[in-house]
C-alpha cells in the first residue's frame, strides 16, 4: 500500500482550512515562548548558576527518561506497539527496591558499603522490573499477537491499570521515601552527588545496551525482528525469544530508572509510573520512535526543556509557580511534534514500512 | 497416567494458588471476608476460594473426556492449590510480613483456612474443601450437556442475588425480603429456593431454544423489544427507575446514562469514522467544566445560575458548544496528521493530554485499494442473519462498509467467524493480519 505524504491529501478547501488553523496554532504558540522567553531574561529574576541548575537538573531527569524511553522505542521497534504498561514496569521496580533499600539502610549495610548496596539495588531492581515485563508480554501480548493493532493496545492500558493497583494493593497508597545513601549527599562542583550518580548509571546502561545490541547473538536477532520480522522469523530467528528479550532489556532498564528515579526525587509510590511512563514515550515520540539514539536525544531534550522552561517562558509573563506547569509543555511539545513532524527529531529509523 | 499429564494438572494448580495469593496479598480476599452472600457462613471470600479452586480443577480436567480422569486430575489441582492456599497462611503467621504486604495478617491466614487457623483441623478443612471443589467441577463439567451449564449458571446467579442483598433489598415487598434474606446475606432457605428457581429457568431456556444454549449468541435487546409500543414501554420503564428504584440504583442509573452517551458518542467517532479518540472523555470534561462554572457562585460571579436553570437555559447549550468547538479544533489538528507513522502515539499524545485529545486513528480514506473493495466486510465478514443486527444503528445492509463494519463488530463469533481465523477471535473490529485489501476497510487502524 503506498504511502501518501501529509501534503498529497490536502486537496479538499476544509483540509487547507484545517491545516491553516493548526499551523496559526503553531505560530502563536512559538510566538508565546518567544516573547515570555524575552521577557523573562529582560526581568533578570534568575542567575547564571540558577539557570545552569535548572539545565543540570534537566539532563539528569532526561536521562531517566531516556532509559524508560528506550524500552518504548525498542518494543515499538520489534512489534510496532506501544507498551503502555512500561510506565508502570519502572514503577514496580522503583516500589520493590524501596524494601531492599529500607532493609539495607536499617540493617546499617548501606553506610558501611554504600556502593555494593547502591549496585546491589540497582540490579535487583532491573530483575524485579524485567520480571514484570516479561510477565505482560507473555500474559497481556503475546496472546494478541496478530492482533488488530487496536486490541494490544488497549490491554496495555488494561495492564497498566492492573499493575498498578495491585502494587496499591500489596504495598499500600502511601508515599514511601527511600534512604539516603550517605556519599551521594552534598554537592561536587556544580552537580548533585545525586546526580553525577544518574548520570554515571545511565551512561553505563546505555553504554551495555549498545554493546548488547551491536556485539551478541541476541542484540543482532533483535535488530533483524526490527528490520523486517517475517524475513527474520524465515532466516531462523526466533522470533518471540527476540520480543521477550526486548521486553526483559527494556524491562531491566526501566528497573534502573526506577532507582536512579527514587535517588533523585527520593518518594515513590503506586502511580509514580504514570507521568514518567508518558513523559518517557514523549521522548521516544520527540526522538523519532523505534530510534535509539532518537529516544536518548529526545529524553534529554524534554528533560532540558521541562527543567528550564517554565520559568524561561512563562516567568516573564508573571505566572506564580511556573513549574507546575512543566506537564503542559512537555505534552504540548508530544502534540506539536506530532502535528508537525511525526517522524521526530532524527527521524524514525525502524519505521521504514507498515504493518499490521 | 503420564508424567506429562501429572505435570499440567500440577502447573495449572500452581496457577490457581498463585491466583490466591495474588487476590490475598491485595486484599481482595481479606476485604470481602465479611461479606455474607449465604447463610451465617458463605462468604464473598470464600465462595472466591472455592471458585478458584473448582476452576484450577476444570481447567485441567476439561480435556479428558472420561469422568472419573476428569476428577481425579482435576482433583489434583484443586489440592495443589489448596496447598499452597495453606502454605501463604502458614507464612503469614509464622513470618511478619506486615512491613512490605499491607494485607499479610493473621486474619488473611484465618479466611485462608476457611475460618480454623493453621491448625491440623484447618488445614484438613482446607484440603477436604478444595477437593470437594475439585470434584464438584469435575462431576460438573462431566455432566451431560445441557444440567453442567444451568446448574453453574443457577449458581452464579444465586450468589449474585446474595451479593445484591443491599440493593434488591429497597425494590422487592418486605415479605419476599424477609423471606429471602437473612440479616447479612441470602437465607438457607431463600437460596435454595432461588437456586430450584434458577435451574428451572436456565433449563426451560435451553429447552426452548432446541439446542445447547450457548451456542446461539443471545440478540443483546430481545426481539419484541423492537416494536414501538415496547420501545416506549422500556423507555418509560427506564424513566421512572428514580421513582422506585431508591437512591443507589438512581446512582448507578445515571452512570449507566452517561457511559450509553459517551459510548454512543464513541462509537460515532471510532465506528463511523474510524477514529480512536482515547482522548474522548476530555471533552466529557470541557462540558463539565463549562457548566460548573456557569453554575458555580465563586467563579463565575455575574452569571451564575440555577443549576436546572442553566440545564434549561442557554448554559447547558454553551457547555455542549464549547465541547463542541474544543472537539472541531482538535479534529482540525487530527485532520492534518496524516502521517502514516505513529498512529499509537497519537492515541497516547490524546489520552495523556486533554488539549490534544482528539481523534488518533486517521484512516487513508482514499487508499487505492478501498475504492475497488468497497464492502469487504459486507462480502466476506458481515453476517447477515438476523442474529446479528441487534445492535447495529445503520439500518441497510452493505450498503456502507461502515455499516458493515458496525454490524459485524455487533456479532463477535456469529456465522461470519468462518471465514478467518484471526476475524472469529477478534470479531472482525478490524483488519486481519496480512490481508491486502482489508487494511483498506474503514475500521482497520493501521
Amino acid at each position: 500500500v503506498a504511502i501518501a505524504t501529509p501534503r498529497s491529501f490536502l486537496s479538499g478547501r476544509r483540509l487547507e482550512a484545517s491545516q491553516l488553523i493548526v499551523w496559526t496554532i503553531g505560530a502563536v504558540l512559538l510566538g508565546i515562548v518567544f516573547v515570555g522567553s524575552v521577557l523573562t531574561l529582560r526581568a533578570g529574576h534568575y542567575t547564571a548558576a540558577q539557570w545552569r541548575d535548572f539545565i543540570v537538573f534537566g539532563i539528569a531527569q532526561g536521562s531517566i527518561y531516556a532509559l524508560i524511553a528506550l524500552g518504548y522505542t525498542m518494543v515499538y521497534g520489534v512489534l510496532r506497539m506501544i507498551n503502555f504498561a512500561h510506565g508502570e514496569v519502572f514503577m514496580s521496580g522503583a516500589m520493590t527496591t524501596f524494601f531492599l533499600a529500607d532493609y539495607l539502610n536499617r540493617s546499617g549495610f548501606l553506610k558501611a558499603h554504600p556502593w555494593i548496596s547502591l549496585i546491589a539495588m540497582l540490579l535487583f531492581s532491573g530483575l524485579v522490573s524485567m520480571t514484570i515485563a516479561v510477565l505482560v508480554e507473555r500474559i497481556a501480548y503475546r496472546p494478541l499477537r496478530g492482533a488488530p493493532r487496536l486490541v494490544p493496545l488497549i490491554t496495555a492500558v488494561g495492564a497498566s491499570f492492573f499493575l498498578q493497583y495491585t502494587f496499591r494493593g500489596l504495598f499500600g497508597s502511601g508515599v514511601r521515601a527511600y534512604p539516603a545513601i550517605p556519599v551521594l549527599q552534598g554537592k561536587l562542583w556544580v552537580f548533585q552527588k545525586t546526580q553525577i550518580a544518574v548520570f554515571v548509571g545511565v551512561a553505563i546502561t546505555l553504554l551495555l545496551l549498545v554493546l548488547f545490541l551491536q556485539r551478541t547473538r541476541a542484540g543482532l536477532a533483535i535488530r533483524a525482528v526490527a528490520e523486517d520480522r517475517e524475513a527474520a522469523a524465515l532466516m531462523g530467528v526466533d522470533v518471540d525469544r527476540a520480543i521477550v528479550t526486548t521486553f526483559a532489556v527494556g524491562g531491566f532498564m526501566a528497573g534502573i530508572a526506577g532507582v536512579l528515579y527514587a535517588l533523585v526525587f527520593i518518594q515513590v509510590q503506586f502511580f509514580m509510573g504514570f507521568l514518567p511512563g508518558i513523559k518517557a514515550f514523549t521522548a521516544a515520540v520527540l526522538g523519532g520512535i523505534g530510534n535509539l539514539p532518537g529516544a536518548t536525544v529526545g529524553g534529554l531534550v524534554l528533560g532540558i526543556i521541562e527543567s528550564v522552561g517554565p520559568s524561561l517562558f512563562f516567568d516573564g509573563y508573571g505566572i506564580r509557580a511556573a513549574h507546575q506547569l512543566k506537564d503542559v509543555i512537555a505534552f504540548t511539545i508530544l502534540v506539536l511534534i506530532l502535528i508537525f513532524r511525526p517522524t521526530g527529531i532524527l527521524g524514525e529509523r525502524l519505521g521504514g514500512e507498515e504493518r499490521v | 497416567m503420564s508424567l506429562a499429564t501429572l505435570r499440567r494438572a500440577l502447573f495449572i494448580g500452581l496457577l490457581g494458588g498463585i491466583a490466591v495469593w495474588h487476590l490475598s496479598l491485595v486484599g481482595l480476599i481479606p476485604a470481602f471476608a465479611q461479606r455474607r452472600l449465604i447463610g451465617e457462613t458463605l462468604t464473598f471470600s470464600y465462595a472466591l476460594l472455592v471458585a478458584l479452586f473448582a476452576l484450577a480443577a476444570h481447567a485441567t480436567g476439561r480435556r479428558y473426556p472420561g469422568a472419573l480422569q476428569r476428577v481425579a486430575w482435576g482433583t489434583l489441582s484443586a489440592l495443589t492449590a489448596g496447598l499452597l492456599v495453606l502454605a501463604l497462611a502458614f507464612v503469614v503467621t509464622q513470618v511478619n510480613l506486615r512491613q512490605i504486604f499491607l494485607n499479610a495478617t493473621p486474619d488473611l491466614a484465618r479466611v485462608l483456612t476457611f475460618g480454623a487457623g493453621v491448625s491440623p483441623a484447618g488445614i484438613l478443612r482446607t484440603l477436604l474443601i478444595a477437593a470437594v471443589a475439585g470434584i464438584i467441577s469435575g462431576v460438573v463439567g462431566a455432566a451431560p450437556a445441557p444440567w453442567g451449564r444451568v446448574s453453574v449458571s443457577a449458581a452464579l446467579a444465586t450468589l449474585l442475588l446474595g451479593l445484591l442483598r443491599d440493593v434488591l433489598g429497597p425494590i422487592l415487598p418486605s415479605g419476599l425480603v424477609s423471606f429471602l434474606y437473612g440479616p447479612a446475606g441470602l437465607s438457607v432457605p431463600g437460596a435454595v429456593v432461588i437456586f430450584v428457581l434458577f435451574f428451572l429457568l436456565f433449563a426451560l431456556r435451553w429447552s426452548l431454544s432446541g439446542r445447547a444454549g450457548a451456542e446461539r449468541p443471545v440478540a443483546f435487546v430481545p426481539s419484541p423489544a423492537r416494536g414501538p409500543l415496547a420501545r416506549l414501554v422500556v423507555i418509560l420503564l427506564l424513566a421512572s427507575v428514580p421513582l422506585w428504584a431508591g437512591l443507589f440504583l438512581s446512582n448507578v442509573a445515571d452512570f449507566v446514562g452517561f457511559y450509553i452517551l459517551m459510548g454512543l458518542g464513541l462509537n460515532l467517532v471510532l465506528g463511523f469514522a474510524g477514529l480512536l479518540d482515547l482522548g474522548y472523555v476530555a471533552f466529557f470534561a470541557v462540558g463539565a467544566y463549562t457548566m460548573a462554572v456557569l453554575t458555580s457562585p465563586e467563579i463565575g460571579q455575574r452569571f451564575t445560575l440555577d443549576f436546572w436553570v442553566a440545564l434549561r437555559s442557554r448554559s447547558f447549550s454553551r457547555s455542549v458548544l464549547a465541547s463542541w468547538s474544543v472537539y472541531r479544533s482538535c479534529g482540525c489538528a487530527v485532520i492534518t496528521w496524516r502521517s502514516p507513522h505513529s498512529d499509537s502515539a497519537r492515541s497516547s499524545a490524546c489520552s495523556s493530554f486533554p488539549i490534544g485529545s482528539s481523534p488518533i486513528w486517521v484512516v487513508r480514506r482514499e487508499s487505492p485499494a478501498s475504492r475497488g473493495h468497497k464492502s469487504v466486510l459486507s462480502a466476506s465478514t458481515a453476517p447477515r442473519s438476523s442474529t446479528s443486527s441487534s445492535f447495529s444503528l445503520v439500518s441497510s445492509p452493505g450498503s456502507s462498509p461502515f455499516a458493515c463494519a458496525t454490524r459485524a463488530s455487533a456479532a463477535p463469533g456469529s456465522r461470519s467467524a468462518k471465514t478467518s481465523s484471526s476475524l472469529k477471535r477478534w470479531g472482525s473490529i478490524a483488519s486481519p493480519p496480512n490481508s491486502r485489501h482489508s487494511r483498506s476497510v474503514p475500521l482497520s487502524v493501521d
